[in-house]
């Protein structure tokens, strides 16, 4: 077993937060991991990424090379855009619609989205009506974590649990409305992978 | 009782420490050296003693060493340059509790504005360096360095890199050990004839402990491979080689000073080709060299900026390292600028400069203007290092004497100001020069936790001979469009506060 994943974002979006419901679930499972993180300037508007490598036998670098990545979950579709370089030609872009706009030079946003959806194995998700609708706005990075959820090459179960014990101290609504958000965007990936085979 | 746990590197420094018995850290804040702080702060029986500079910091852990505990001190790789005196007086005067100096320094600039290669240090002030790769090994280099600071009676550096510091692995965690104050009483070189003696004494420890380096065959680890091709390495460009040569033989280096020579002259004994890979400047490569050992170093790999797998795999292809083509990006990104907190008390005061056109000398920190949006780039001024935008504005008003079209105003924060502002505003008042100079009282970031959000800054201009000091609320620009305009045409020295 062996699961690289690059998580992108803008600062506050909650990256760092997924990447602890997956690192707790691969310490869970006896795997080895190693995730590095880039903050800095993430608390100004400024673009985060999180390398998660993932696997059974000892893990070396806390990078991913260049074209080895099996997932990108962006919360953010620029920021995902920004790593492909990292991506396997069959690995998987799971990336929010919304773009986070606070540069004068953001893309054109049909462009953006249509630079995702045109690699042949990604879903593009509108998570912010997703987690609106189960959940609350917040929970988008959860929508997303679902939404990639079978990609991540660890039980779906064991997420579930790592996003209870995640939100635990927040309470039993949150820890609710966060399962409600992750099995959300767990069905939409679902049926649109469905439609694409 | 043992368990597992997923730590930072910045975390594992911590753990280490505590593990190690140290109950005392001292740092000045700034990335990735609060974590540290915060992280050591939040475990048992733990003081955090943040410092105002990086010299007084290592000052105030060299006194707990003196008295008998075990201490961190963590310092950016640019806290070493302001810390260097008390560091190169460490060496000489010895330790009783242990002392180790996890000193951080920054490939890539991911925090900071050089990239210098804190290595030199180790040389230069004549001290041990320890070079952990991953989480796991910076808690067990940490404790081995407590207790080759206390057997080898020097301070010990541990030599780490914001990207170690923000990467997480595995770490099987220990409980605290119990480290019983040594009292040995007070040590220092008091007259020429004892600096020498202490010289030649550190020499000898020096020696002794490459003899220990040459033998720590768990710290300084050879990994037999191919008989073609050799790499020394350490640190994570030693994960990175790893990852894309593993067929490779492999000298990782644990200790990057004193350098075990007669471990390296064995290894280069094994191979037919021989590499060193190292972030930054050729500090292993040029020893080596100099050894009369043939490597292939920055030849193959850069001198600036982090290394990466990839940049490793091109340096290596030639040996076999597969550099795997890369999907592109199919569109041009723009890169995300950062800016201001949206709740920061700094704004109005940066609009004021900008609507006034003012030439601004600024300091270190997150209201460095020149990073505001939408701050014009061409009218960035300057900003060189911590507590320098007084000195240097005075320095530009004494170059000239031709009025210039743009006045000059200097800024500084509460606590780059404690940091090393209070001295630079002292000289320009004994020079009797000319200044204005904007005081940012109000809480940013760092103020928070050094001595800085409780100084009386109005009082200790008065108390260096400052006549001329207001102060203007942050929000309020109008009055400080108005204070600016009188202060930059009063003559002598000006200091506007701004705080809430």
């Amino acid at each position: 077993m062996n699961r690289d994943i690059i998580l992108a974002g803008v600062g506050g979006q909650g990256i760092l937060t997924i990447a602890a419901v997956i690192g707790y679930s691969a310490v869970e499972r006896g795997l080895f991991m190693k995730q590095s993180e880039v903050h800095g300037m993430s608390q100004r508007g400024g673009d985060v990424s999180s390398h998660m490598r993932i696997s059974d036998r000892e893990v070396h670098s806390d990078l991913i090379p260049e074209g080895k990545a099996d997932l990108i979950i962006g919360i953010e579709p620029m920021e995902a855009l920004r790593h492909t370089s990292f991506l396997k030609p069959d690995g998987w872009i799971i990336a929010n619609k919304k773009p986070f706009v606070n540069v004068t030079n953001y893309p054109d946003f049909e462009l953006v989205w249509k630079r995702v959806e045109e690699h042949s194995n990604s879903i593009l998700i509108d998570g912010e009506k997703i987690a609106r609708d189960v959940a609350n706005a917040k929970a988008v990075n959860i929508v997303l974590l679902g939404a990639a959820s079978t990609h991540v090459g660890l039980p779906v179960e064991d997420l579930e649990n790592a996003i209870r014990v995640m939100f635990a101290r927040k309470g039993d609504a949150i820890v609710d409305a966060n399962l409600r958000a992750f099995a959300a965007g767990q069905k939409f990936a679902a049926e649109k992978e469905a439609v694409s085979a | 009782m043992k368990s597992t746990s997923l730590l930072s590197g910045s975390q594992a420094i911590a753990r280490g420490a505590y593990e190690a018995g140290a109950q005392h850290v001292v740092g000045f804040p700034g990335a990735p050296v609060s974590d540290i702080i915060a992280a050591f702060d939040a475990l048992p029986d733990t003081a955090a003693h943040w410092s105002p500079n990086e010299k007084v910091g290592l000052e105030v852990a060299l006194g707990i060493s003196q008295g008998g505990a075990r201490t961190l001190a963590a310092l950016q790789h640019i806290g070493m340059n302001i810390a260097a005196d008390p560091l190169i007086a460490s060496a000489y005067s010895g330790v009783n509790g242990g002392l180790v100096i996890a000193a951080i320094d920054d490939p890539g600039m991911l925090s900071s504005m050089n990239e210098q290669d804190t290595r030199h240090f180790a040389r230069a002030a004549k001290l041990p360096m320890l070079a952990p790769s991953d989480p796991q090994e910076t808690i067990e280099f940490m404790k081995l360095g407590f207790s080759m600071s206390e057997k080898y009676d020097v301070p010990v550096l541990l030599r780490m890199t914001t990207r170690l510091c923000n990467t997480r692995g595995l770490c099987m965690t220990g409980e605290a050990a119990v480290h019983a104050a040594r009292n040995i009483g007070l040590k220092s070189p008091k007259t020429v004839a004892d600096g020498l003696s202490r010289h030649e004494a550190l020499e000898k420890q020096l020696a002794a402990i490459e003899v220990f380096s040459t033998q720590a065959f768990e710290i300084n680890t050879i990994d037999v491979g191919s008989s073609d091709v050799g790499i020394i390495t350490s640190a994570v460009p030693y994960l990175y080689a790893k990852e894309v040569l593993p067929t490779a033989s492999f000298l990782k280096l644990g200790i990057l000073h004193p350098l075990p020579h007669k471990l390296i002259s064995y290894f280069a004994t094994l191979v037919k080709r021989l590499y060193v890979v190292e972030e930054l400047d050729p500090f292993l490569e040029e020893q080596i060299k100099a050894m009369g050992i043939t490597v292939i170093g920055k030849d193959a790999f850069p001198r600036t900026g982090e290394l990466t797998p990839d940049i490793v795999a091109k340096g290596l292809s030639t040996e076999g390292a597969v550099v795997t083509s890369a999907l592109s990006v199919p569109v041009k990104l723009p890169s995300r600028q950062s800016n201001l907190c949206l709740s920061c008390a700094h704004r109005g005061l940066m609009n004021v400069f900008q609507a006034m056109n003012l030439n601004v000398v600024g300091d270190i920190g997150c209201f460095n203007p020149g990073e505001l949006p939408p701050a014009d780039p061409e009218e960035m001024d300057a900003c060189f290092c911590i507590g320098a935008s007084m000195s240097v504005a005075f320095g530009l008003s004494l170059a000239s004497d031709a009025p210039s079209a743009r006045r000059t105003v200097s800024v500084v924060s509460g606590s780059t100001f404690m940091h090393s502002g209070l001295p630079a505003l002292a000289n320009i008042v004994q020079n009797s020069g000319t200044a204005t100079v904007c005081l940012l009282a109000a809480p940013s970031n760092g103020d928070s936790v050094v001595p800085a959000s409780t100084v009386d800054y109005r009082m200790l201009c008065e108390g260096v001979g400052v006549r001329r000091i207001r102060t203007v609320h942050p929000d309020d620009e109008q009055s400080i469009e108005a204070a600016l305009r009188e202060e930059l045409d009063a003559p002598g020295v000006s200091v506007i506060i701004s705080a809430r």
